[in-house]
């Protein structure tokens, strides 16, 4: 029996130790915290399915450059405007090499052909891949590019246009998103000829960093480093997603070397990363805006003053200590700090109680008389890790003057779906930029079009507010277009549609092994440049 | 024996479409829009909603999605995931090794402590042992299976380092899918062995922790069935006939405690396929019960009515199996049977 014991505990220990198949080979693992829905971002609307295929995989025209959200060449080494900005033309870069697998081998570099393909799938209803697997397009869609590009046409074997319906400058933006990867049109007809067009979606061909190797379901992804890539090839030889959705779990993974990078670790457990030597935090000021919107269709919120008085009565440094435990910086506009545009001039939000109690005492609300309710975030994120601790906080802050607040919320599609239909009074919702532009914050949260699309919760449509932002949108000199955003936010502060609560830090834990590593203030996870030290 | 399972087998198809309509009532009586699932904050226009609605089939009367859905399914098609565009039926059968892998561990441990504890709980009665051992199962019971996962990986993974802290297999071994239980499919990698024993490992915490609730009602169960047992006047007479302790626990008093016993194991085996959701959250399982939460939260119609048959299927499968061993066990169903006749 002890024999046995002592067996158990060497096989135990010995197996807990595992070498590499070949001790050459540097493999890399990230903690990832979801699965993803599939391999082609054009199918996809969730970080963890952009984060394992546009990132490793794929190549967009335009690229943002690491640790930032500047726009740089990539799959096309230059562009053309037109003097109407209707018309954009790229040219593409050469040596392009498309990935080989599941039966496929690129005989060609890509082409213009190839961005063709791509986005005529997503334009073109009568396209052969269009309705392939659903095919709903879904963040194409919602940026409104189906109605900006009138057509795309290949001009020779390395030149595309890009005919508009109007002019949008944020379209070379659009173009650097996940969505807009390219995919190769010699790999969809291959597939076509071989009867297997769905497998598109999950057989991933693209021009990335990294090869597809495969995949095991909620488990983990396996891919390799494609020693083909046009820009500088990965340095490391191989790349593991392991997907681990509880924080606790990745942060314990991290500490035994399961991983050598984890995402979002919770706010309570930075500390313990900083105290252990073997461990780094990294972080970054996030482009992200949390937010509380009045509804403004309300009968009482639609009223300007109340809305003031409400926003005084809020402790929002109170929320930054006890929810974000430091880590978010104070916001006063709808945009954060590290986008071009952001307005210094705005003054900081006042908080004062009894100011707030006197402007309710003179727009006529007695203590108790007005009763609203607060929806509180259902799902933790970035700009918010605990509505619903926030909103016992504001809850207190507006029992303080006089306001009665109803606590509520549902789980995440009823919310969404809710407040799409403007059931709320009040409401606790964040955004996390996409593509580093203004008009992806104002245009989508505070437009007359958001209130159409479900976006703009406070359902607030302001006619001034929305000419300096459509203006903004039609112009691509940069100098412009912020003198037009910062009215634009002037307005938002007059007129206050939301109280802007904060600006979270994004953090990533990683081992102390682990060089080149940038994090992304767009949020996605570019691995591309990551490299592992030898040695403990 | 053949006429016991065509009756069973006919008596589970009014069960499984009484699942078939519930499933796909209660998932659109829930509020929640499977389109807003997936554009998120992003939000779209009426007439892009509209457009993803119709791609959904979601723009139809309820009356003729089910009709759809009901011809899908008489067709075998059980739908695809909207989120994942892959086949319900395909997803169901890539997760359901892991489910059966950490579940047949689990209720092994379950069984193999559950019942020798309970035996001699109720063994050494009225001694100090059996409240303590009974005290030992009722904390095993009620524990909280969150915590209780998070303080064994905090102890054994990160204290002692003896096994891994979540997934099925270290990410240095590559293994193919053959069969999806990775315990054989290791057996194909480059390096069978340490594979096989890298699976082994992750799979302990996972099936200790899934197992504890079982295991504790298991040693409950049995040392009830047990002391009823123990008191009846054959068990008296064995002891009369001067039999040995051990021949009349097990020949005699475990033999006729083993009805109720097995069926509760039956009962376990079913919630510990599609139970598993915190066990498999925790430790990053891809089982059927985390497939099936996500789909929850997610609104992912198809998977939730194609999943919850499929599981249904399933269930009822693993209890007639439990019957057929009930029918073997107890002499007396073959009996009524042939009375019967």
């Amino acid at each position: 029996m002890k024999n046995l014991q002592s067996l158990l505990a060497v096989l135990i220990f010995v197996g807990c130790q595992p070498k590499s198949q070949n001790s050459k080979e540097s493999i890399f693992a990230y903690c990832s915290v979801g699965s993803p829905s599939i391999f082609n971002p054009q199918l996809a609307s969730d970080g963890p399915s952009f984060n394992a295929s546009s990132q490793p995989l794929y190549n967009r025209l335009l690229s943002f450059k690491k640790g930032t959200t500047e726009l740089v060449p990539s799959l096309a080494e230059s562009w053309t405007v037109s003097s109407d900005q209707k018309t954009y033309i790229f040219k593409l870069s050469k040596g392009v090499k498309f990935h080989s697998g599941f039966g496929f081998k690129p005989t060609r570099e890509l082409q213009a052909q190839d961005v063709v393909f791509t986005f005529n799938r997503m334009l073109k209803k009568d396209h052969a891949y269009h309705s392939v697997n659903g095919g709903g397009y879904e963040y194409f869609k919602s940026m409104e590019m189906d109605k900006i590009i009138k057509s795309v046409k290949a001009l020779s074997p390395d030149e595309v246009e890009f005919q508009l319906t109007k002019p949008e400058a944020p379209f070379l933006a659009n173009l650097a998103m996940d969505f807009a990867s390219i995919l190769s049109a010699e790999y969809g007809d291959y597939l076509v000829k071989n009867n297997k067009r769905e497998r598109m979606d999950f057989d991933p061909i693209g021009t990335g960093p990294f090869t597809f190797k495969s995949y095991s379901k909620d488990s983990l992804i396996r891919y390799e480093a494609n020693k083909n890539y046009f820009k500088t090839p990965p340095k490391v030889n191989k790349l593991v997603f392991a997907i681990t959705p509880d924080p606790s779990v990745r942060l314990q993974k991290l500490k035994k070397q399961e991983c050598h990078l984890i995402t979002e670790p919770h706010p309570s457990d930075l500390t313990q990363i900083m105290k252990n030597p073997s461990l780094k935090l990294k972080q970054t000021s996030g482009m992200n805006v949390g937010y509380l919107a009045f509804n403004t269709k309300h009968k009482d919120l639609k009223k300007k003053a109340l809305r003031e008085a409400l926003s005084l009565a809020l402790n929002r440094k109170a929320y930054i200590k006890a929810i974000y435990l430091g880590n978010a910086t104070l916001a006063k506009n709808p945009i954060p700090p590290n986008l071009w545009s952001y307005r210094e001039e705005t003054p900081e939000w006042e908080y004062s109680p009894s100011k707030s109690k006197k402007m309710l005492l003179d727009l006529g609300y007695k203590p108790g008389d007005l009763k609203l309710s607060l929806w509180t975030l259902p799902v933790s994120r970035p700009y918010n890790p605990s509505g619903k601790k926030m909103g016992e906080m504001m809850q207190a802050d507006f029992k303080k003057v006089g306001v009665d607040i109803r606590l509520q919320t549902y789980d995440w599609p009823t919310y969404l779906e809710k407040a799409r239909k403007g059931e709320h009074d009040l409401i606790q919702l964040g955004w996390s930029g996409d593509n580093g532009d203004p008009d992806n914050f104002l245009g989508v949260l505070l437009s007359c079009a958001g209130v159409r699309a479900g976006s703009n919760s406070a359902r607030w449509c302001h006619k001034k507010f929305d000419e300096q932002i459509l203006k903004a949108k039609t112009i691509t000199d940069q100098n412009q277009r912020t003198v037009f955003y910062k009215e634009a936010q002037k307005i938002f502060f007059e007129e206050k549609p939301w109280v802007p609560l904060v600006h979270s830090t994004i953090f990533r834990g990683i081992n102390t092994k682990v060089k080149a590593y940038r994090i992304n203030p767009l949020g996605t996870e570019d691995l591309s440049g990551v490299s592992l030290s030898s040695g403990k | 024996m053949l006429k016991f399972l065509l009756k069973r087998l006919l008596q589970t198809l009014p069960t499984l479409l009484a699942l078939m309509i519930l499933s796909f009532l209660m998932i659109r009586i829930l509020p929640g829009d499977p389109v807003l699932s997936l554009l998120g904050e992003r939000g779209a226009t009426p007439e892009a909603y509209l457009e993803m609605q119709k791609a959904l089939g979601l723009d139809q009367s309820f009356v003729s999605q089910f009709l759809n859905y009901s011809s899908q399914l008489f067709r075998g098609d059980f739908g695809t995931s909207i989120f994942t565009k892959a086949p319900v039926v395909k997803e169901f059968f890539t997760q359901l090794p892991a489910t059966v892998e950490l579940s047949f561990l689990a209720l092994l441990l379950a069984i193999s402590f559950g019942i020798p504890l309970g035996l001699f709980s109720a063994y050494k009665k009225n001694t100090f042992w059996d409240p303590l051992l009974s005290g030992v199962s009722l904390l095993g019971y009620s524990m909280p299976i969150f915590w209780w996962a998070l303080i064994l990986i905090l102890f054994f993974s990160v204290q002692l380092g003896w096994t891994p802290v979540s997934g099925r297999i270290h990410f240095i071994y590559e293994i193919p899918q053959v069969t999806g239980f990775y315990l054989i499919d290791s057996w194909w990698s480059a390096n069978p062995f340490a594979a096989f024993w890298s699976s082994v490992q992750h799979l302990i915490l996972p099936a200790f922790v899934l197992g504890t609730i079982p295991l504790a009602s298991i040693a409950r169960f049995t040392r009830s069935a047990m002391l009823e047992s123990l008191g009846q006047d054959y068990i008296r007479t064995a002891h009369s006939k001067g039999l040995g302790v051990i021949s009349v626990l097990f020949k005699h008093a475990l033999r006729n405690a083993s009805i109720p016993i097995v069926t509760a194991i039956g009962l376990m085996t079913g919630a510990l396929l599609t139970g598993a959701v915190l066990t498999e959250s925790i430790f990053s399982w891809p089982g059927l019960g985390r497939w099936l939460v996500q789909a929850l939260l997610a609104r992912d119609y198809p998977v939730i009515q194609g999943g919850i048959l499929l599981i249904a299927i399933l269930i009822v499968a693993v209890n007639i199996f439990v019957d057929l061993l009930y029918y073997k066990i107890n002499p007396t169903l073959k009996s009524i049977e042939s009375e019967a006749h």
